[in-house]
């Protein structure tokens, strides 16, 4: 009951993942709220199912009043997809946010990335090692 | 009078490392930077949000409805210097610099916590794992942890040559290494607890970028190919927009790389740490004597009460 949300999508990934090696093929809700011991309310495992559904981890065919769920793809690749999905989330929003995160590089102002682009051009393009020194006496010290 | 001192001192040091902290990080190793100025800024706004407590104390026992509440003798109290009315605004910043610094924390350790449960969530059993995420936004942070992670797009990776991303991912993992998220944000604390102090995170983020660029230099045998790296990555980052709250930390990358290619250019002194750390020390003690006092004259001011208490100090009409 008090389990957290990805844990529970983890076990119901699991129960289909087991239904389908035993070609037991698609399952409906109760089926996969009876697989799981009855840990989950059957409203939970209905959500989580939907939820998974809507992400595109599942397929979903009409069976009785409600709908069967299966794995859409392998279970490998669900789980790869549902990491991708997870980093892509980091990268993006708590990434702006998370103070505590060290970030390789801040932003750059353009007059920098001016002097950025010129200490490249210098002493990068033939792919030898910079022995000059191409920054002291460059633009000029702010 | 003496105790006026004791507790004058540490606000005095916090004062000069407020003031001196710029300079000092111009002639200390990044190494020194990163874990001195947290410490010195810490030690420094305890002990004086300490002291500014004490006198707040102070000022307020005379206060005759405070003594009779705390069964001590206005008489016998450290002198009044001030009348006993300036407690209060003392207290009301104390109180504020307290509660400020409390939230702080709070919400530190709830972003601590959040990025730990994101390591997790990204699973694999070792500390500084690489984790590539397929986005074409240039982008490469450490995500502390106890198992933390090294997140970096592939938009970043295409942006450098192999011995570049090297350079970048031990960057990364330096700073997961030497933990300077938690340097960092204890600068961060001590400046939300004392004002003075606002010029310590910026600093020793700062220092954590230059030590972590001393690690890639290591790693890949090359100032020039670090400096490099950094150049390259911030041109592939540096279109976007800057998030908020972030932009003003971020340390100067044209600085990183001038200090990379003319590393002489700073003289680290090993002396001066030493000083640096005694100086903490030293304050540190000069706060616990001042306890020690205070207590002490509370003591007898209590004694005083209970024993020779023929006559009440006569009011005195404060305010």
């Amino acid at each position: 009951m008090r389990r957290e949300r990805g844990a529970l999508e983890r076990a119901v990934l699991l129960a289909l993942e087991d239904s389908s090696r035993r070609a037991g093929g698609a399952l409906t809700v109760a089926e996969v709220a009876a697989a799981l011991d009855g840990d989950a309310a059957y409203t939970t495992v209905l959500t989580t199912l939907t939820r998974l559904h809507d992400k595109g981890a599942l397929t979903r065919e009409p069976r009785g009043r409600g709908f069967a769920y299966a794995l859409a793809a392998a279970p490998a690749a669900v789980d790869a997809a549902r990491t991708a999905r997870q980093m892509r989330r980091l990268l993006e929003a708590e990434g702006r946010r998370e103070d505590v995160l060290a970030r390789f590089v801040a932003e750059l102002d353009p007059a920098d990335a001016t002097r950025l682009r010129r200490f490249l051009s210098d002493g990068a393009p033939t792919g030898e090692p910079a022995g000059r020194d191409t920054t002291a006496g460059g633009p000029g010290t702010s | 009078m003496r105790l006026a001192v004791l507790l004058a001192l540490p606000l005095v040091a916090t004062a000069l490392l407020g003031a001196t902290a710029p300079a000092l990080d111009r002639r200390l190793h990044p190494a020194s930077v990163v874990r001195l100025l947290p410490v010195a800024g810490v030690v420094g706004a305890a002990t004086s949000g300490f002291s500014l407590s004490v006198v707040a104390l102070v000022l307020l026992g005379h206060a005759s409805d405070v003594a009779a509440v705390g069964h001590w003798s206005v008489r016998s109290l450290p002198g009044p210097v001030l009348p006993w009315a300036w407690g209060v605004p003392v207290a009301v910043v104390v109180t504020a610099l307290l509660l400020a610094s409390a939230g702080h924390v709070a919400r530190v350790l709830v972003q601590l916590w959040r990025a730990e449960l994101a390591c997790r969530d990204l699973g694999g059993p070792r500390s500084g794992g690489v984790v590539v995420v397929d986005a074409p936004a240039a982008d490469a942070y450490a995500i502390p942890g106890v198992r933390g992670r090294v997140l970096v797009s592939t938009g970043m990776l295409a942006a450098l040559d192999p011995a570049e991303r090297r350079a970048l991912l031990a960057h990364e993992r330096s700073h997961l290494a030497h933990r300077h998220h938690l340097w960092i944000q204890a600068a961060e604390v001590a400046a939300v607890a004392n004002p003075l102090l606002q010029a310590l995170p910026g600093l020793v983020r700062a220092a954590c970028e230059r030590e972590a660029d001393l690690d890639a230099v290591r790693s890949v045998r090359s100032p020039q190919v670090t400096a490099r790296a950094i150049a390259r990555a911030a041109l592939a980052r540096g279109t976007r927009a800057a998030p908020p709250g972030l932009a003003a930390t971020g340390a100067d990358v044209p600085a990183r790389i001038e200090t990379l290619l003319a590393p002489a250019s700073r003289h680290p002194r090993a002396a001066l740490a030493a000083l640096l750390a005694a100086a903490v020390l030293a304050t540190l003690v000069v706060s616990l004597v001042s306890a020690d006092v205070t207590e002490d004259s509370f003591e007898r001011a209590r004694a005083a009460a209970a024993g020779v208490e023929p006559h009440e100090p006569p009011l005195r009409s404060p305010s």
